[in-house]
């Protein structure tokens, strides 16, 4: 955590709400894409990562260091979401114009129909996973944590982070390889 | 290493998981044995398709600022509620106190009317004999009430 990001922590948790603004316009982006992987559905993830930047914000003086703070807040979205109750609005799946367009160079409009469809098709099976296991696949593919700092955050042993993360990557991999035949 | 084991590290391999012995032996079976390598692409694929499905979903503009609208919104409905909850907790409390010392309290209370009841005259008396007292005390009276009437909007404020 930069200098800048600590002084910014520590404003904060003297109530300082101008500072924590700036603190949620850095790290809006990443939690919402750890929320947009737990809840899987962009409705609901906006939802968590509001609800959870507001709890962060009333709970800031139990936090230990400022240091720790982009962790803490992880924790809070990641445990907040295993447990959030599920809406009608994850029942629809996301129209498919609600994706950024990432045109890769030298990519058809066919191949990035293609990919869409993969796309698509990923985002359901994600979505048919148990909340605590796509918890345990977003802090490990998207926030890159080790098996021992997820058993951390989640506060689960070394051995179920190993078990959800395999059973939901072997989940994924089977009906990527189904939809290829 | 056979086929079995190396299937079952993959995932560690992929997480950098292992040690640097184990991870270039996984390494050299994958370079030496295509069922093996297939399966490692496979897994590839499948970590590169989650993560850009996740990250291909962007949050809408102007989120912090409606996060930071919201705190306010929800301070702003607890500096309304908690004064009007103190007062009638305190209010609950004090009805609480009262009914249980009543018996007590009572017969001091009434002592305490009849004898304010009959010292009344007395301290009319003598505010009527001097009237600077009358003026004084007036003043006091007033100076209270608008302490009190300060104090009490200063607290709804903070």
């Amino acid at each position: 955590m930069n200098e800048d990001l600590t002084v910014l922590v520590s404003q904060a948790r003297s109530g300082n709400k101008e500072a924590f603004g700036k603190l949620v316009e850095h790290y809006q982006r990443r939690i919402f894409a750890v929320a947009y992987g737990v809840v899987g559905n962009r409705q609901d993830a906006e939802d968590l990562t509001q609800e959870a930047f507001i709890k962060a914000y009333s709970a800031i003086n139990s936090l230990k260091t400022d240091q720790s703070f982009y962790s803490w807040l992880l924790r809070i979205t990641v445990n907040t979401g295993i447990n959030y109750k599920k809406k009608l609005s994850e029942k629809s799946p996301i129209p498919l114009e609600q994706v950024d367009e990432l045109i890769f160079p030298g990519e058809s409009p066919e191949e990035l129909a293609e990919r869409q469809d993969s796309l698509q098709y990923i985002t359901d099976l994600v979505a048919g996973l148990p909340p605590d296991h796509r918890a345990v696949l977003v802090l490990r593919e998207i926030e890159g944590l080790s098996y021992d700092e997820i058993a951390l955050a989640i506060d689960i042993p070394l051995g179920t982070v190993k078990s959800r993360l395999k059973y939901a990557r072997d989940k994924l991999r089977q009906a990527i390889i189904r939809q290829k035949e | 290493m056979d086929c079995q084991h190396c299937s079952d590290l993959l995932y560690d391999y992929l997480d950098n998981e292992l040690d640097s012995h184990t991870h270039g032996v996984v390494a050299n079976h994958i370079a030496h044995c295509h069922q093996c390598a297939q399966e490692w692409q496979d897994i590839q694929v499948t970590s590169l398709l989650y993560r850009q499905s996740i990250t291909s979903v962007a949050l809408d503009e102007g989120f912090a600022t409606r996060t930071i609208a919201q705190l306010d919104a929800r301070s702003s409905r607890w500096t309304l509620l908690l004064p009007l909850i103190s007062l009638f907790l305190s209010s609950l409390i004090l009805g609480v106190v009262l009914l249980v010392v009543s018996p007590v309290l009572m017969p001091i209370l009434s002592m305490i009317y009849e004898l304010t009841i009959a010292l009344l005259p007395v301290a009319m008396i003598i505010l009527g004999a001097f009237p600077f007292a009358k003026l004084v005390t007036v003043t006091l009276l007033l100076t209270i009430i608008m302490l009190a009437t300060w104090a009490m909007h200063r607290k709804m404020l903070y």
